[in-house]
């Protein structure tokens, strides 16, 4: 299938179409990739002062300066000050900040065009590497693998808050009670040292489905990403990667990381098929809406 | 030379990601660095993270065979090391915290001791008789407002007066954490680690 499909499929509306096909067409899909990048670090960079003024002219640089968007030198200054940023911070800054440095320093040692397939499969390693640790931990932690992880977030942790009320059925008032027993364990006064929680039992249930459904999907996207000769795996890559951006990140909203895999998908995908670089393309903008109050504009909607 | 020029670049990164994860693994083994952080990918895999880290920090006073333990809140001047402490906490960082805190001039409000005196009872009967309109207000109200304990001379305790200084043995740093357990379900919290400052009877509480 090739991007001929978008031919076929929107025979009369040809404007649409050719702005589509300009998207993700290979030769244009690497200036995309760039500028998506120059976004995502202005975006969701270091917000240090030292890092953010620089990295944001930078950027302005890379968006505005004809040529600069292929320039090694504005790269590598990038990834120097994102490095900095980091290392300032090396011991409480997420991890997706060292994946932005890694990509940026990854743009800057294959921008040049000498070998016009490095790029792609620096990206296809990084990612592919990144969910292999993030797998590898959760299979070696006994608490995630027993569901226990994934049941306390769902019960503590505020960003849950709204999908685990949902789900559930447990109220907010008790989530709400939840989030005071823990407060009160890390209180600068001890005053005491265990809580009882409430709960219900679908929480477990959901628990255990969404740490089993982790596992393999974090494990199949490493395996479909490291190994070159992993057959349907491989070429459907895309496919369990587009399906955790959908589904995790709706859940846990973490849009730096969240945009800086979906700026290496898009760059590595395989473009014989237009619907992956489109899907990658329709994330972006769905990542967004991931981050609206929708528990809240629902609550107003229907209430 | 140019095959190894031309792998390195598509390598390196990749390299770089590697070398990091795996230094990563040797500090959470040997630092308590949480997984979560350090470039290892270890987030969602433990509630061993920091904000379920909890430092607590205690001026000691002996005080006729009684230790007396008050709790006080780091500056947030020294915020980054609070932070840096519960992220990796170590003994030796731990020290360290408790060190730097013990030479800093501690405050309490001038007139807790005099407040304090008759106990509870009397600061209930002095918000009563405010209510009245019975007593001067002045002296409890700025108790009301101000921390049990600060430190001095630092921008972020400019806006509260003098005090008085507060008299300390030692300063004892904790580092807590909060586990869940399935079982109930329950959190639990439990101490990872404790440091204190050696006595520095002619430093603590700046003086005092």
């Amino acid at each position: 299938m090739s991007i001929g499909v978008l031919d076929e499929a929107c025979p009369g509306g040809s404007g649409l179409r050719d702005k589509a096909r300009r998207l993700i067409d290979p030769a244009s899909a690497l200036t995309l990739g760039l500028m998506l990048t120059l976004a995502l670090v202005v975006l969701y960079g270091p917000s240090a002062w030292y890092v953010r003024t620089p990295v944001v002219m930078a950027a302005l640089i890379g968006w505005l300066w004809p040529g600069a968007l292929r320039s090694p030198l504005l790269w590598l200054m990038l990834t120097t000050i994102l490095a900095a940023g980091v290392y300032v911070q090396r011991f409480t800054i997420d991890n997706h900040q060292y994946l932005m440095v890694y990509w940026c320093g990854a743009i800057a040692l294959t921008i040049d065009g000498a070998d016009p397939d490095a790029l792609k499969r620096n990206a296809r390693l990084l990612v592919g590497l990144a969910f292999a640790f993030a797998a590898a931990w959760k299979w070696l932690s006994p608490e995630f693998v027993r569901g226990d992880f994934l049941e306390y977030e769902m019960l503590c942790d505020p960003r849950f808050a709204g999908f685990t009320e949902l789900m559930t059925g447990l109220s907010k008032h008790a989530l709400e009670g939840n989030r005071i027993a823990m407060h009160g364990l890390k209180a600068v006064v001890a005053t005491q040292t265990t809580a009882t929680l409430a709960t219900v039992p679908a929480v477990a249930v959901i628990a255990d489905a969404m740490t089993w459904s982790t596992l393999l999907l974090e494990s199949w996207i490493a395996v479909a990403f490291l190994l070159p000769r992993a057959g349907v795996l491989e070429r459907y890559r895309d496919v369990p990667l587009l399906c955790f951006l959908l589904t995790t990140y709706a859940v846990a909203t973490v849009p730096g990381f969240a945009y800086v895999l979906l700026v290496m998908g898009f760059v590595q995908c395989d473009r014989r098929r237009w619907w992956i670089p489109a899907g990658y393309l329709a994330t972006v903008l769905i990542q967004q809406v991931f981050l609206l109050p929708l528990r809240h504009i629902a609550g107003a909607v229907f209430q | 030379m140019q095959y190894s020029m031309a792998c390195a670049r598509w390598l390196a990164a990749p390299a770089v990601l590697i070398a990091i994860a795996i230094y990563q693994v040797y500090l959470v083994r040997t630092t308590n660095l949480t997984p979560w952080k350090g470039g290892g990918f270890g987030m969602f895999s433990t509630d061993e993270n920091g904000p379920n880290r909890t430092v607590r920090i205690y001026l000691v006073k002996s005080d006729q065979g009684v230790l007396r333990q008050l709790p006080v809140a780091a500056p947030r001047e020294l915020a980054a090391l609070v932070t840096d402490l519960r992220q990796s906490p170590t003994t030796g960082a731990a020290r360290t915290l408790a060190r730097t805190l013990a030479v800093l001039p501690w405050r309490e409000p001038a007139d807790v001791d005099a407040l304090a005196a008759g106990g509870p009872t009397a600061m209930v009967g002095q918000v009563m008789a405010r209510r009245g309109g019975a007593a001067s207000t002045e002296q409890l109200t700025k108790l009301m407002n101000s921390p049990r304990a600060w430190v001095g001379n630092l921008p972020s305790t400019a806006r509260l007066d003098a005090g008085q200084p507060i008299a300390f043995d030692h300063v004892v740093v904790e580092v807590w954490y909060v586990r869940y357990d399935a079982d109930g379900p329950t959190l639990r919290a439990r101490r990872l680690l404790e440091a204190a400052s050696e006595s520095l009877p002619r430093l603590a509480g700046g003086g005092a």
